[in-house]
């Protein structure tokens, strides 16, 4: 009955049902194990240069950005592996903002650097305007079928609900685009990988793969 | 032209980064078009029900769309869960209101559901007592934009009177 394998445990949380299947548990794995790579790996060593004077100096310094990279990585990890485990449509695509405005944060929060600045204000446009089709998505198939539990919607017999739902689907689809879709595509156009706050771009990109691989799934349990 | 050179030309004219904001929203207004040529069937029995604002519109009643009825905590209000082993207490928060806003719904007729003064206002409707998980997360969202917000904007000033000091 589920698409994606033998379900392992739910979480009872009032009406949202969170669970963890055979996929659900292999994308949650990968996401964690790459979690932990900036966790465990040592901090570079970042040198700051100063020409101006007769004999070039050299200190070290931490990079005024690095915790609040860290703490938005943190967040859009939380929020993937939200994404990855929920079972109700509308909290996916809660989850799913929540990873969209972190990444959008990873990418503005650069020190002295305007065009990061104006990517990051296009993401978060991009983010504002993708919230239209993801939510109303979400909407329609309340709307269609009554109910937005995942654990629901895979009992229903495929073509219940019509055309709204293949509406919704097609929105819902939209909106994933836009959320975090986009999200690789501002990360290298400010070439984040060559930057020293390379080991947080990889976040960006490793979230929004998974949050794609677990979107299949929901689009195949939808009827 | 090719057609390798016509897709790389493509490619090319989304380079700058207001593009793709463009981009997807003649996307966005196509699908709308499209979406309106059809008719739609929705499901009569919803989850999540609640009365007709007509009907409450002609009783009076300030909180037209948000009144869910019951005492907090002595009689629970209406509220139908998909799950309702999960939830054995569902129903006895929903009717809460604060001090300001019962306030506020006694002495006026139109404002007692305004944003401001109702706390569940700002949330969604369907969010009560049986969705709590996502009445935090639509906190958490608000909170992570603006700790980007007030980081880039301190970032901005701080840099800005350091760099004065040191001339």
């Amino acid at each position: 009955m589920y698409p994606s394998g033998k379900v392992f445990a739910i979480v009872p949380l009032g009406d949202i049902v969170p669970y963890l299947s055979t996929v659900n548990a292999i994308i949650l794995a990968t996401l964690v194990a790459v979690l932990l790579l900036p966790i465990l790996s040592k901090t570079d060593v970042y040198v700051e240069v100063d020409h101006k004077r007769p004999k070039i100096e050299a200190k070290i310094v931490a990079p005024r950005e690095d915790r609040i990279k860290a703490a938005l990585a943190l967040v859009s990890t939380l929020a993937a592996v939200g994404v990855v485990t929920t079972g109700d449509v509308f909290n996916f695509t809660l989850f799913l903002s929540l990873l969209g405005m972190s990444n959008m944060g990873l990418i503005g929060t650069t020190v002295e650097d305007d065009f990061a600045l104006e990517c990051a204000f296009n993401y978060g446009l991009m983010c504002l305007i993708a919230s239209l089709p993801l939510f109303g998505g979400a909407a329609l198939i309340l709307a269609a079928t009554g109910t937005l539990s995942l654990h629901e919607l895979m009992k229903l017999p495929r073509g219940a609900g019509g055309w709204t739902i293949t509406y919704a689907k097609i929105l819902l689809t939209t909106g994933v685009l836009g959320e975090a879709g986009v999200g690789p595509f501002y990360a290298v156009k400010v070439d984040s990988f060559r930057r020293i706050w390379g080991r947080y771009a990889f976040v960006i990109h490793l979230t929004t793969l998974l949050t794609f691989s677990r979107y299949l799934e929901i689009l195949s349990a939808l009827p | 032209m090719s057609a390798s050179e016509a897709f790389s030309r493509l490619l090319l004219s989304v380079r700058k980064p207001t593009a793709m904001v463009s981009a997807y929203c003649l996307l966005l207004a196509g699908i709308a078009v499209y979406g309106l040529t059809h008719g739609y069937h929705y499901h009569r029995k919803q989850l999540y029900p609640r009365p007709a604002p007509q009907v409450q519109m002609k009783e009076r009643d300030p909180l037209a769309p948000y009144d869910r009825g019951g005492v907090p905590l002595k009689r629970p209000g209406i509220t139908v869960s998909q799950y309702p082993q999960f939830e054995p207490k569902r129903g006895w928060v929903t009717s809460y209101l604060t001090p300001f806003t019962r306030w506020l719904a006694r002495h006026s007729r139109h404002c007692g559901t305004t944003i401001v003064s109702h706390p569940g206002g700002i949330l969604d409707e369907i969010l009560y007592y049986t969705r709590g998980l996502d009445t935090v997360l639509e906190s958490s969202i608000m909170f992570v934009g603006f700790v980007i917000f007030s980081w880039v904007v301190r970032m901005k000033t701080v840099t800005e009177r350091e760099m004065g000091r040191r001339e």
